[in-house]
């Protein structure tokens, strides 16, 4: 119940934002498309966050409460102890964009008296909307999963809100730079493509039961 | 095998089928570590065993199937109830459901859960924590049960249960490997020993050849007073060549030969005037054996 008031209060901020870049600058489809590219970037903090919490409970919060002995001790392969946990942040953290991404939209699109001069969905938003922010969920459950291994649930839960830093740091940026939305998301697309496949690399491929029992 | 900071090194040992064999040792001494190993769970360096024929370092997973563990320390997922952490770890055993469900209930019923069923694990004490860890090891029917000290900190009717358990399943020729620092409680639950020390193995056996390898069966006389005691001691040193030791007006002789030396012990202070106030025969104690051993 938490987690869906925090998502609902996370699409809140967002919509008041657009609506106030809208009631500046006009109701038209140029405009609503651009304030949801900044917007919506934002709006993906809280299921990242979300995903990354579920991913530390993975392995950290099972070491405290004493329970990752008896998890590793079940028939299963290290590969499914992982994916296991990694999927089930994911998914949880990809409804939770999902669910914001639809209200923001939802509301801005149908509450507002909008002109369509222009398509709404440019490739810069398509980019953000499909491929950014999910990657960002993706990300932010990877980095998780990898660090829970060797930190303790507090630990893990500073990181995550590093982790949260860092991206209001992206998204500051990206309001401050003047570089074209499509070509600034194409790059944010390597960069988080690029660091998903060394954190999997480095962390998840070699994710094995011996390292965590020996921080039992 | 393992070899590690607190690893463990030259252990063989050959543990057959419906046999329970308590897994001896100081803290450190390696049992837990041991006991990790068997399980896949840490990688030995160099060795091999198996578990049902299945190589444990080859097929883990395998192994894991036929074994049930009781962690040492272990918790339970405290929001959830007895019988949702039960399911859970059905699920993960990958019970198929009719009989998964048919499991459950049959362990609720067999470890007395089943008026708790419906409790949240964080309310459940440390007795039943542990009752339901058990049910939990052995939910997947397991042929091989590891039970890393089942009665630690449970109070004595707690641990009672856990021991009346732990021997039924050894009537059920079930295949157990138990540490434990409570000895008296391992001479109940197991028939056979093996000791470890600082990751060697000192030892392994029956219960009555650890016992008899360290220890001495002995016969204790009780006289009138530590003076008669001292007179029989340097009576019996006369006729004895086992060791006797004096404590107050007690002498105990240390022999295999109990049952034949008692009667001609009795008869000797009596013919000397040193009154017998009691005698008898006491068996070697696992607790003597222990200490006798790590002392070595």
């Amino acid at each position: 119940m938490a987690t869906f008031v925090m998502l609902l209060i996370f699409a809140s901020i967002s919509i008041f934002e657009i609506q106030h870049i809208l009631s500046q600058s006009g109701y038209t489809a140029t405009a609503l498309s651009s304030a949801l590219g900044s917007f919506l970037f934002l709006a993906s903090v809280f299921p990242a966050t979300l995903a990354g919490g579920i991913c530390f409970m993975a392995f950290a919060a099972e070491r405290d409460q004493k329970t990752l002995e008896h998890l590793l001790s079940m028939p299963l392969s290290d590969n499914e102890i992982f994916l296991g946990k990694f999927l089930a942040a994911v998914i949880a953290g990809l409804a939770g964009l999902l669910l914001v991404f639809s209200v923001v939209i939802g509301y801005t699109v149908f509450s507002n008296p909008i002109v369509w001069n222009a398509p709404l969905l440019t490739g810069s938003l398509s980019l953000l909307t499909f491929v950014v922010s999910p990657m960002i969920v993706i990300m932010f459950a990877l980095i998780s999963t990898v660090l829970s291994r060797y930190l303790s649930s507090r630990d893990s839960f500073i990181t995550n809100l590093a982790s949260v830093g860092v991206l209001l740091g992206i998204f500051a940026l990206k309001e401050t730079v003047t570089v074209d939305a499509l070509a600034f998301n194409a790059i944010l697309t390597v960069i988080i493509s690029a660091t998903a496949v060394t954190l999997y690399v480095f962390g998840a491929r070699k994710f094995n039961r011996e390292s965590l029992v020996s921080r039992l | 095998m393992y070899d590690a900071t607190h690893g463990i090194t030259d252990v063989t040992l050959d543990i057959s089928s419906s046999t329970s064999m308590a897994l001896l040792g100081r803290n450190g001494a390696g049992k837990t570590t041991l006991i990790r190993t068997l399980l896949g769970l840490l990688k030995p360096n160099s060795g091999s065993a198996t578990i049902n024929g299945i190589d444990v370092v080859t097929d883990p997973q395998g192994v894991r199937r036929v074994v049930g563990y009781l962690p040492e320390t272990f918790g339970l997922y405290n929001d959830m109830t007895v019988i949702e952490i039960l399911d859970y770890a059905g699920k993960l055993e990958r019970i198929e459901t009719n009989e998964r469900t048919a499991r459950i209930q049959s362990l609720l019923q067999r470890l007395e859960l089943s008026d708790i069923k419906d409790m949240k694990a964080g309310n459940l004490s440390k007795g039943l924590s542990q009752k339901v860890g058990f049910a939990r090891a052995l939910l997947n029917d397991p042929e091989v049960v590891f039970l890393d000290e089942p009665t630690s900190g449970l109070d004595p009717v707690a641990a009672r249960t856990m021991e009346n358990l732990v021997n039924d399943l050894k009537h059920e020729g079930k295949t157990l490997l138990i540490t434990s620092h409570i000895l008296p409680e391992v001479e109940k639950m197991c028939d056979h020993v093996s000791l470890i020390k600082q990751g060697h193995l000192l030892t392994t056996g029956s219960l009555d050849e650890i016992k008899n390898q360290y220890c001495k069966p002995s016969i204790l006389i009780r006289l009138r007073d530590e003076k008669s005691a001292q007179q029989a001691i340097n009576l019996l040193k006369k006729s004895f060549k086992e060791p006797i030791e004096r404590e107050d007006n007690k002498i105990i002789l240390h022999t295999n030969e109990a049952d034949e030396f008692t009667a001609a012990i009795n008869k000797q202070l009596e013919e000397a005037n040193l009154p017998v106030y009691e005698i008898k025969k006491q068996e070697a104690s696992l607790d003597d054996a222990y200490f006798k051993a790590m002392e070595a």
